[in-house]
């Protein structure tokens, strides 16, 4: 429970529309604002003002999309504090990364209710508009309840609670050591179980995609050199003529979108222009345009032609993108077991992509636990601090792990830690004089 | 004639008392059954460890006698943890058991504190205000405020075996009286209890069939000023055999607290040999630490094999373990049951709830340990002597340091064992380490009065060198990197780069080591730092005296009772409340609101 560092949320309405808006709110919310803001700095903007810009990624300094940024000024904003608008286009795949790059500039996700709790607190609303406060409130607490209670019997608590039992293990042995260095407790295997446990939870978060694309759907690009088959293999995966196909290069100059459901889940397939060096400055902006739609992607399929020499790989995303070799009904010009060999013209191959497509997009469980995103926030915090404790000396380590089993204990609602540690110390260790 | 604080009992909470209280200049007075054993160390002789060096460094900055005491005594001294990070890092010192003693009652003696023999055997109230103490003789010692610091001698009673008698510790007799005065003040008293181990006459021991456990050269200190014999003696080892362990189960019934006859808390951590033996069956030995109890070594103390079995069992028992064969027990083991208070009835300066100027520290409290009484000893000296001189109560808040976790865990939270401090309690400690102890809380004991203002001066100095050579280094280049980010990796040390990149004054070991570990651990230390932030967020929100919980709308049932009792002063309190859950804390911070 803290109340007033900062806190962020998409305020508009999930799927696709004209313009988006993400809300930022908090002490020093202008700081993490201007930390993800190419153009006029929001620190030095006056309450009530806007400006045009750029949300960036920090770390790379990549722009993720131009938007307006408007400022307000504690107290005259919604919730009383510094905070500051995002208006971004309407996509999903946008607004999505605005708040990740705002959850890494110091930001975090917003509770339910908490803008409004946040204004009521700061004295922005009235004693009968509180009312209605404490209500929902209570309401959604008691839904929080409900709704963490059906967790608690279903697969997804029993997996947390396991994992919180053995960092608990973890740590109260760490803890006898570090508190009874002399007791002979047996030394301890700390980065073989870290790295158990850091598993699972990256398992569990590669469910929370899954999760995340089954409630909201997923973009899929196709990228490849001209005549490498892209077109053909949306249309075989598709099961109709959906993209214009040709033997000449650079059929498709701009992009298509096609919409198909796979194993439940709602995708749009993004047929690019081809990717090549090339002189044409229409097909180049083509080519440009195709690199930007598979940075955006949820997932992309590198299309290269079997039967034609290997061209040069473009900067792709590699670590969620699929190498698919086409043309396998001809013969090989070379081979590449990364590579799914696929015949568009018989179908040879299709059925292994689909997998291959499925695991990519639901993890290899196959999407059976429904994570929310602030279940998977929680989850994201609990493997950056795990991967963190691997090689620290062990009172660091305690405390990340400390950090670990602590979001994955908000993850069900519970709270400290510390005592439940120093009993399982005793519980499980013969240590004391 | 009258005092402004009278301390009851010359243990480590009432030394530290005492001496604190005196410090203000105010007229202070030390009742004690026995003068001659003040500062007596009736468990192992030795002082630190993990998370009981960290108090011991506090108790030093904040102008306590404990550090400078053991620093004098010591025979033997060992950093532990010594490769496992800067927060657990933890000296330990064995000591002579009578030179701590006498060291002890020489450093009190610089302050004019008066000495009394007498058993205190009431508080005394009129028209609902303390006037003072009365003793066994009918005697009456008028005092402004007074600070109980009992140990286990409130209606203590002494076992071995099954049979038991009234008695504060081996040999000595009990408070008989005190726990119905602090029940007619209103205060709940417990049941808690602890053991000791035997002690052995050492010439009956083959130490040449022990493991040798060497002291350190050069010693360690919490001062800085390591004593004369501080290398002088090592400690040994042994361990249990197959017979020890049958001789245990064989004979459990003659435990009375296998028996039932004993009904107080044991401590979890402090498990007698038979509880180890019970709880952990699969164990085929238990690891125990032979220690000297002094320069002569005369008798040793067998650590960790305290036990409350009949005497002529324990013959049996420590004649079974290797190097002990022909071994004399001087004298035997026992538990010990006594009164506490519980904590939670207690003001975070360590006063009672019930009776303004009444002030308690140490084992009376529900700790255990020579340095969880300390380190109360202080505070409860100090604001017993404010309370003296009409000033208002001071705090050592959670975020402050393991004196403060104390504190906040045994009012905020209660306890239902013999508390012992350990630093898995210190969410923060990483930023309260035992090296930084004076740069946290020197100014407090300055601003308090419990130090003199040069001090503040000199560590101020001191951490400003430190500041100073950080910006150096920041600055600094070192094989294409800033001299911070070079000394960040695990394999370079400070005093690698010194020699290389020497600074315009050579700084002292001790600001070396705050430059090295402020720069290998700055990005752990800044997480901790704003984790502080968050705490201290919370703590602005405090919550009136008198709130009627069971009018608050939202609270859980759970909640209305357990702050009802506990009386969080902030929201940040109500917090830390086992069970109290985030919906609480919004209802709480609604109606608070809303009130305001």
């Amino acid at each position: 429970m803290r109340i007033r560092d900062p806190i962020c949320a998409v305020a508009t309405p999930p799927g696709k529309g004209a313009i988006g808006v993400v809300r930022l709110s908090g002490e020093g919310a202008l700081e993490v604002a201007a930390r993800v803001w190419r153009g006029k700095d929001p620190r030095g903007l006056k309450g009530g003002h806007f400006t045009f810009g750029e949300v960036v990624d920090p770390k790379t300094g990549e722009a993720i999309d131009q938007a307006l940024l408007l400022v307000f000024r504690a107290p005259r904003s919604y919730t009383g504090e510094d905070a500051a608008e995002f208006h971004t286009h309407g996509s999903p795949a946008v607004l999505r990364r605005v708040l990740e790059v705002l959850l890494e500039a110091g930001a975090r996700l917003a509770g339910p209710g908490e803008f409004t709790f946040r204004a009521y607190l700061n004295g922005k609303l009235d004693l009968a508009q509180a009312e209605a406060v404490l209500a929902l409130i209570e309401a959604e607490g008691e839904l929080a309840r409900r709704q963490a209670l059906r967790a608690l019997e279903g697969a997804l608590s029993r997996r947390i609670a396991a994992l919180e039992e053995r960092l608990l293990d973890l740590l109260a042995h760490i803890q006898a050591l570090l508190d009874y260095p002399e007791e002979g407790v047996e030394p301890l295997e700390a980065e073989k179980a870290i790295r158990e446990v850091l598993a699972e939870v990256e398992a569990l978060l590669s469910q929370a995609k899954a999760s995340r694309l089954a409630q909201k759907g997923a973009r899929l690009a196709l990228i490849g050199a001209p005549n490498a088959g892209k077109s053909s293999l949306l249309n075989a995966l598709l099961g109709y003529e959906r993209a214009l196909v040709s033997p000449i290069p650079g059929t498709t100059r701009d992009y298509l979108e096609a919409p198909l459901e796979l194993f439940g889940i709602p995708l749009v397939a993004v047929d690019t222009a081809g990717v090549r060096e090339t002189e044409d400055p229409v097909e180049r902006m083509g080519v440009e345009r195709a690199l930007r739609i598979a940075e955006e992607a949820d997932l992309v399929l590198y299309v290269v032609d079997r039967s034609a020499p290997k061209p040069a790989p473009p900067p792709l995303p590699w670590e969620r993108t699929l190498k698919v070799a086409t043309k396998a009904d001809l013969p090989p010009a070379w081979e590449d077991p990364a590579f799914i060999p696929v015949s568009s013209l018989t179908g040879e191959g299709l059925d292994r992509l689909k997998e291959a497509l499925k695991e990519a997009l639901l993890g290899k469980e196959g999407g059976e636990v429904l994570l929310t995103e602030r279940q998977a926030e929680a989850l994201l915090k609990a493997k950056e601090r795990l991967k963190e404790a691997l090689g620290l000396p062990q009172d660091l380590m305690g405390l990340a792990l400390e950090e670990a089993l602590e979001a994955l204990a908000s993850l069900r609602g519970e709270g400290r830690v510390a005592e439940a540690v120093v009993a399982r110390v005793f519980q499980n260790f013969c240590v004391g004089k | 004639m009258g005092y402004d604080v009278v301390v009851v009992g010359g243990g480590h909470a009432g030394l530290e008392a005492a001496w604190a209280a005196a410090a203000l200049g105010v007229k202070v007075a030390l009742v004690t059954v026995n003068p001659e054993r003040i500062g007596m160390m009736p468990c192992n002789p030795a002082v630190g460890g993990p998370g009981k060096s960290q108090l011991v460094a506090e108790v030093v900055a904040l102008g306590g006698l404990m550090g400078r005491a053991a620093d004098a005594a010591a025979i033997h001294t060992r950093v532990l943890n010594r490769s496992k990070g800067p927060a657990v890092q933890s000296l330990r010192v064995q000591v002579d058991r009578d030179l701590y003693a006498l060291k002890a009652q020489e450093i009190l003696s610089e302050r004019p504190v008066e000495v009394l023999r007498g058993e205190v055997t009431a508080i005394l109230v009129e028209g609902g205000r303390l006037v003072g103490v009365r003793t066994v003789d009918g005697r009456t010692i008028p005092a402004k405020a007074v600070v109980v610091a009992g140990g286990t001698f409130l209606s203590g009673m002494v076992w071995y075996g099954r049979k038991s008698r009234p008695a504060g510790r081996q040999g000595e007799p009990p408070a008989r009286f005190l726990s119905q005065s602090l029940k007619a003040v209103g205060h709940t008293l417990r049941r808690f209890k602890t053991g000791t181990p035997p002690r052995i006459r050492a010439d009956s021991v083959d130490f040449g069939g022990l493991e040798v456990v060497p002291p350190e050269v050069p010693p360690g200190s919490f001062t800085g000023n390591p004593g004369p014999y501080a290398t002088r003696l090592p400690t040994w080892q042994t361990r249990t055999t197959e017979e020890t362990h049958r001789l245990i189960r064989e004979n459990l019934h003659l435990s009375p607290l296998y028996a039932g006859d004993i009904q107080g808390i044991g401590p979890r951590y402090c498990p007698s040999i038979e509880d180890k033996v019970v709880r952990f069956a699969d164990k085929e030995s238990h690891l125990l630490f032979v220690e000297p109890d002094g320069l002569a070594t005369s008798e040793v103390y067998l650590q960790g094999f305290s036990s409350s079995l009949p005497p002529e069992l324990q013959e049996r028992m420590v004649r079974s373990l290797p190097g002990f064969e022909r071994a004399v027990i001087q004298r035997y083991a026992y538990a010990v049951e006594y009164d506490s208070l519980d904590p939670t009835e207690l003001t975070r300066g360590l006063q009672s709830r019930f009776l303004p100027g009444l002030f308690s520290a140490g084992q009376v409290n529900g700790t255990s340990g020579y340095e969880e009484a300390a380190a109360q000893g202080v505070l409860a000296g100090l604001n017993a002597a404010r309370f003296a001189l009409g000033l208002p109560e001071v705090h050592l808040p959670r975020e402050s340091g393991y004196i403060g976790v104390l504190v906040d865990d045994l009012v905020g939270r209660g306890t239902d064992e013999p508390y012992r401090m350990m630093t898995s309690r210190v969410e923060l400690r990483l930023l309260c380490r035992a090296d930084n102890a004076d740069e946290r809380l020197v100014p407090l004991a300055v601003a308090w009065g419990l130090r003199p203002k040069e001090d503040l001066e000199r560590v101020e100095a001191k951490y400003r060198r430190v500041a100073e050579e950080l910006r150096r280094l920041e600055a600094l280049r070192v094989e294409g990197v800033s001299g911070l980010q070079w000394l960040r990796r695990p394999e370079n040390t400070y005093q690698a780069l010194a020699e290389r990149f020497p600074p315009p004054v050579p700084l002292s070991p001790e600001e070396a080591y705050q430059v090295e570990v402020r720069a290998k651990y700055a990005g752990y230390i800044e997480r901790q730092e704003k984790l502080r932030e968050k705490l201290k967020d919370l703590e602005a929100f405090r919550i009136p005296e008198g709130l009627d919980y069971p009018k608050v709308p939202g609270l859980s049932r759970e909640a209305v009772e357990k702050l009802s009792r506990l009386r969080p002063r902030t929201v940040a309190e109500a917090a830390r409340v086992p069970g109290i859950r985030d919906s609480d804390l919004t209802a709480l911070l609604v109606h608070l609101r809303r009130r305001a």
